[in-house]
């Protein structure tokens, strides 16, 4: 008689049976629970505004209708997030607004009783609304009271302390900041979001982060400086060129491009020969940032890497600086690399050189017409979509003709097809 | 003697199944559990990082939409203009029109404002025979690709790949509409690792039902016709089940074509996507997988978020479910066997043992374990070899297997996100109780068909009829 352990898959069909009752009524509780929460909070910060009118205007009670109608309709953060509300045709506290406070809130009684409920309301919508009042009010003197207050246990008090420390937008704010992102992981790109709009005097501030262990720490301080300057602790920034860590790399040469310091060119320059495209894109951005039309020698022989994205950074590199790029890109166009004249057709296009080409063509100057001819030789016979049809086009009937008619004596076919397009 | 012989095939086959049955829910639950965990872990990123905001950052990074389109005239102007109200500062939209024979590129051109261009570029894919490219009026960031079809979806993608100027793509199917935070939920863990993540998706489940008015969502109302919901079920199932733990391990088998970002340079290197497949997709991740390996020294990765990124349109009747549904059984078998040497390879770590395994296992030969199963159990009722309480503890095993895993995920998705609501989760619930009882047929038809096609070696991509909106 064979074993079927039908007593062991009954048991297994009891627990399974129970697991998914059980986990039902979870759900079922769960979100139930979640809604109506979630209804106590938009409600709460709903009620935060209407507080914070009344306390500007001493007491007086607003009527519900004052209230814009979008509010009740937004997510709870989106309320309070200024950001967000930037398209909104009234803002939670629009510049007006915040004229009225500050006049309000002049009276020193006014903005002690904010910092106290700030500190120790026993209610947490309390506090966070004087929080925000504070913020709102860019109260220099209130960031004793955010350099606890963002450290505080609840997320949604830490989380809009944030929002207020970046409403000061002073070197001190910048300094609890700077603290908060190295200690909590998770907020990073949030508060350097942040921080890239504070005004490029928190620099000091910044700067030690790139010398942070963590290399996520360096990273982002790295991004922060370049878009807030950096150029008085270069030699810093320039070691960090060799991180072991590929983004920071990349971020320093980023930085490095937005200095302005030439005598940094040798470590980006380092930085073109590296295995990270992402390195490699950056230096040879930050190259051409930084030294303009005389980097175009020295980031050209990467127009065939292996990257796309390098290429696109050699693209515009050349692009931006046409005139020192073209010599290369005419002895490109006679040479044998294919992609390397694809790129360079390329580039010819975007940049709108193709038009000057057909001008020169058409020209009196022979040398001038002789060279143009050469770099049309070049692209007709690189089989890419020229876009020639598109910048012929432009010119009148009679110089189509003779642009044709040189055409013509390079590829007949393409003339032809050509001339049935325009 | 007869009678024995019987006997000893059914309890063999019992065996079998039993331990198949065990194994599978053993396995989903580790799956399930580690996807609660990794929700857990993303949720709480999400919430600490508030991404809302972000969206003025200048640290957000450009990204190219690739939109390929053929006959989608019904679903096109929605997903063009949910692309376009994007909370994101940097991107170029690239919709690609495949050789539609219906009014797909007369409404791009209403909704869009067409112009042809001549533009240069450098064809690195295979995309087939592009006519005309054109721009748009009102979106300058928007171009319009007209090009003959033949390279099935695979050249479409090809063709935007070629146009496209950003280091990173994101692949939309015209009949997606995606969520206004999208790329900002999916890009800031590219940003934070843009030396690491090479490829990117998030969770999208079925928009049928959905009140939607110019690209936008407008309510999110679930549809309750049964085929389309028992969907909704088993695309949660699929990622919150599985997906979204596979992507802790670094070993996703799909970034899905409905939406999904890939690094452009991986994409160049891989040679852009394959019309030699049925679907392009999956195909292409395992292909990346190949490229993780062989640059094991960079830790590469490819993710799965669990958040809701958009919603795409669904077969809402049997035939069109059957006719995907076969497709996309194909396709994995196509896969499968290019890639068999893959499986348990140690080079492709987790990949190769944990993903692959299952894929076979249950992707592949699974729809014959349930098939033969059922019919075993019954042979073996009938013939009186198996008594009555034993046949419906083992079909009551196969039930709540299932469920359970269904419930599971539910679990998941409704702890992080706050889209279905109580009404539709209840359903849903009392969905996945049923399950077997229908909708599994209807799946394993079309997976039996799937196979069969595959082995005939059917590689059509045969697009099933939508319901219009």
């Amino acid at each position: 008689m064979h074993n079927y352990y039908t007593d062991q898959v009954i048991i297994i069909d009891i627990i399974l049976f129970a697991l998914s009752v059980f986990l039902s009524l979870l759900i079922i509780l769960y979100i139930f629970l979640r809604n109506r929460a979630e209804k106590k909070y938009r409600h709460r910060l709903w009620e935060i505004k209407k507080n914070v009118y009344a306390l500007a205007v001493s007491g007086a009670k607003l009527s519900g209708k004052t209230y814009p109608p979008f509010a009740s309709n937004v997510m709870p953060r989106d309320l309070l997030d200024v950001e967000m509300n930037r398209a909104r045709d009234s803002v939670f506290f629009n510049a007006a607004e915040q004229e009225i406070f500050r006049e309000c809130f002049a009276m020193p009684d006014k903005i002690k009783r904010v910092e106290s409920a700030a500190l120790r309301g026993r209610d947490k919508w309390q506090r966070i609304e004087a929080i925000l009042c504070l913020g709102y009010l860019g109260d220099k003197s209130a960031l004793n009271i955010f350099k606890k207050t963002v450290f505080d246990k609840d997320e949604d008090v830490s989380y809009f302390t944030l929002m207020a420390l970046g409403q000061v937008k002073t070197v001190d704010s910048a300094r609890v900041l700077v603290d908060f992102f190295k200690k909590k992981r998770t907020a990073r790109y949030k508060v350097v979001s942040v921080l890239e709009k504070f005004p490029s005097e928190i620099t000091e501030e910044v700067m030690p982060l790139a010398k942070e262990k963590d290399p996520d720490v360096r990273f982002w301080a790295l991004k922060l400086l370049a878009r807030l300057g950096c150029r008085r602790r270069i030699k810093d920034i320039e070691k960090l060129t060799r991180d072991p860590v590929d983004k920071v790399r990349a971020a320093a040469c980023e930085c490095l491009g937005e200095s302005g310091e030439k005598e940094s060119a040798s470590y980006i320059e380092s930085c073109l020969a590296d295995d990270s495209w992402l390195v490699r894109a950056s230096a040879v951005k930050a190259l051409s940032d930084l030294l303009k039309g005389a980097s175009i020698e020295r980031v050209m022989p990467l127009i065939n890497d292996a990257s796309l994205s390098v290429i696109k950074s050699v693209k515009n590199a050349m692009v931006a600086n046409m005139e020192s790029a073209l010599p290369y890109l005419k002895n490109i166009l006679q040479g044998q690399d294919e992609l390397a004249k694809k790129v360079s057709i390329e580039t010819l296009g975007i940049s709108g050189y193709m038009g000057r080409l057909l001008r020169d063509l058409l020209g009196s100057d022979d040398a001038r017409k002789k060279e143009s001819r050469a770099v049309l030789e070049g692209i007709v016979h690189s089989h890419i979509h020229d876009g020639l049809v598109g910048a012929i086009s432009t010119f009148q009937s009679s110089e189509r003709q003779k642009i044709l008619d040189e055409i013509r004596g390079i590829d007949e076919t393409l003339a032809a097809e050509i001339k049935s397009k325009i | 003697m007869g009678t024995t012989l019987t006997a000893n095939i059914i309890y063999g086959a019992f065996l079998i199944f039993l331990a198949y049955f065990i194994g599978l829910i053993l396995f989903y639950l580790l799956l399930a559990v580690m996807g609660l965990f990794e929700e857990k872990k993303r949720a709480w990123e999400k919430r600490e990082e508030d991404y809302s905001t972000l969206y003025l950052s200048a640290f957000t990074i450009p990204v190219s939409i690739v939109i390929p389109a053929h006959n989608e005239e019904e679903w096109i102007r929605d997903c063009v203009l949910s692309v376009l109200n994007l909370n994101y500062p940097n991107f170029e939209v690239i919709v690609v029109d495949d050789g539609s024979k219906d009014r797909t590129l007369h409404i791009l051109d209403e909704t869009l404002g067409l112009y042809p261009i001549d533009t240069q570029y450098v064809k690195h894919y295979k995309d087939g025979q592009v006519r005309t490219i054109f721009k748009s009026a009102k979106y300058p960031n928007v171009k319009v690709i007209s090009k003959s079809a033949g390279l099935k979806k695979a050249g479409a993608m090809n063709a935007g790949l070629n146009m496209a100027e950003s280091d990173y793509i994101c692949a939309v199917d015209a009949d997606t509409v995606l969520e206004p935070n999208a790329l900002l939920d999916v890009m800031i863990h590219v940003a934070k690792e843009p030396d690491k993540v090479i490829g990117i998706g998030s969770y999208f489940g079925l928009s049928n039902g959905l009140t939607i008015q110019d690209g936008r969502i407008t309510k999110h109302t679930f549809s309750w016709n049964p085929l389309v919901a028992y969907q909704n079920v088993e695309y949660l199932r699929s990622f919150f089940g599985n997906r979204i733990a596979w992507s802790a391990f670094n070993a996703m088998p799909t970034i899905a074509g409905g939406f999904g970002v890939w690094q452009r340079d991986v994409l160049y290197e891989l040679g852009g996507y394959s019309s030699e497949f049925t679907c392009e997709d999956i195909e292409l991740t395992f292909r990346a997988h190949d490229y993780i390996a062989k640059n094991k020294e960079k830790d590469y990765k490819i993710l799965m978020l669990p958040y809701y990124v958009g919603w795409t349109e669904g077969p809402s009747n049997i035939p069109s479910l059957i006719s995907q549904r076969d497709r996309w059984q194909r396709v994995t078998n196509e896969t499968i066997w290019r890639y068999k040497y893959m499986l348990c390879n140690p080079k492709y770590k987790s990949f190769a043992f944990m993903t692959l395994p299952y894929f076979i296992l249950y992707e592949v030969f699974g729809v014959f374990f349930e098939v033969a199963s059922i019919a075993f159990v019954v042979w073996g009722w009938l013939s009186g070899v198996l008594d009555l309480r034993t046949f419906i503890a083992f079909l009551i095993l196969m039930i709540l297997s299932q469920t359970f895993i269904s419930l599971v995920s539910i679990f998941t998705f409704m702890r992080g996100q706050k889209v279905f609501r109580l009404g539709y989760v209840s359903y849903l619930i009392f969905l996945s109780f049923v399950e077997f009882l229908v909708y599994r047929w209807i799946i394993s038809i079309a997976k039996l068909l799937g196979m069969i096609n595959s082995i005939r070696g059917v590689k059509t991509f045969d697009q099933y009829a939508r319901a219009k909106r």
